[in-house]
């Protein structure tokens, strides 16, 4: 149940549910990431998930940067 | 576009000087007699063909990044752990079900699991939330408060741009709470409006569901229940809705908020209750 500003029908409007699969979280460096896959294991980060502000100025961590992982 | 800066990165790889030799003039190095030169362990160096060049994209970055340190570049903190952490609640605050993407959100299940971490870590001094949200999801909302409001160690908030709806208890569970000048703080009632999602919302729900965020926020700041209730149902200020948006100093005036200021009061108010807590536990 929403509680906000924004009313219901703006915040729901016209969506099918699809769009969610492009994004995944994932752990890389022993911090948590969302992240858009590409090819070859690789992928770009979307978004860094920490609280700590230090992690925020790592210029490795920056969006758009892309990083490699193992599954 | 890719491809031009994968050629630049291996272009600065090829270009980085070669690792420096132990100098020879150093009194403390001494030659041990033995070995010859070709014995000792090989110096890794760059390959000068770019086609034997690792291809790893994060090695590229990490030398095309030494290289660029050669070069005068901003030698980054990155391995220093701060001691106070921070909390960035922004858009809209999403509970029990995930939101469409066109909204930015802030996820339960990813501030939870931090603020257990900022209590249980004692490298960790403080925390500082910083609001800029249009409200969301209730019982998401009130969870991040109740969490906030039970930790042991300082907590700091500063309310940037918005703090609506949900935002208020949020920002009044901490130790002590600040307000930008130019920030606004929406107090309006629930309401049943658009789509309704599996829930029995009878009026008699909706009344107790709001005296939750009433009770919430009255206990955790200096405002009265009548007059936050007063201004939750006041009409005039809002042009299709009943409430009031309350403006920087005006949230302060209302005993919601202790004070109007920005980051480095944050800070210091912060600094002063980690230096407090420190004392009495020594």
């Amino acid at each position: 149940m929403l509680y906000s500003i924004i009313p219901s029908e703006m915040v729901f409007d016209e969506w099918d549910g699809k769009e969610l699969e492009n994004y995944r979280e994932i752990t890389f460096e022993n911090r948590q990431f969302i992240v858009e896959p590409l090819e070859d294991n690789q992928a770009r980060i979307v978004q860094l998930v920490s609280s700590d502000p230090n992690d925020f100025i790592n210029l490795n961590y920056w969006p758009g940067t892309i990083i490699k992982f193992s599954l | 576009m890719r491809m031009r800066e994968d050629q630049q990165q291996q272009k600065m790889y090829n270009n980085r000087r070669a690792p420096q030799q132990p100098p020879k003039g150093n009194p403390y190095f001494t030659q041990m007699p033995g070995p010859s030169q070709e014995q000792q362990p090989p110096v890794p160096v760059p390959p000068s063909n770019p086609q034997d060049a690792p291809q790893h994209p994060i090695r590229l970055r990490k030398a095309s990044m030494a290289a660029l340190r050669k070069f005068g570049q901003n030698n980054l903190p990155t391995d220093v752990q701060s001691d106070i952490h921070m909390l960035n609640i922004i858009g809209q605050i999403e509970g029990h079900m995930v939101l469409p993407p066109k909204n930015k959100t802030t996820k339960y299940e990813h501030i939870l699991p931090q603020l257990l971490a900022i209590e249980e870590n004692p490298k960790i001094k403080g925390l500082f939330v910083v609001l800029n949200t249009v409200g969301g999801d209730i019982e998401a909302g009130l969870a991040i408060s109740e969490m906030l409001a039970s930790m042991t160690k300082p907590t700091v908030s500063l309310v940037l741009g918005g703090g609506h709806s949900i935002g208020v208890p949020i920002a009044v569970a901490t130790d002590y709470s600040f307000v930008a000048g130019t920030a606004t703080m929406t107090i309006h009632p629930l309401r049943l409006t658009g789509m309704v999602i599996s829930v029995p919302q009878t009026y008699e729900y909706l009344d107790k569901m709001q005296d939750r965020v009433v009770q919430f926020v009255t206990s955790h700041s200096k405002i009265s229940e009548k007059r936050f209730r007063n201004l939750m149902f006041q009409t005039g200020e809002l042009v299709r809705d009943v409430g009031t948006v309350l403006v920087g100093d005006a949230t302060v005036a209302e005993g919601l908020i202790d004070e109007v200021g920005g980051l480095s009061q944050a800070l210091q108010c912060l600094r002063k209750l980690i230096d407090e807590r420190e004392q009495t536990l020594h």
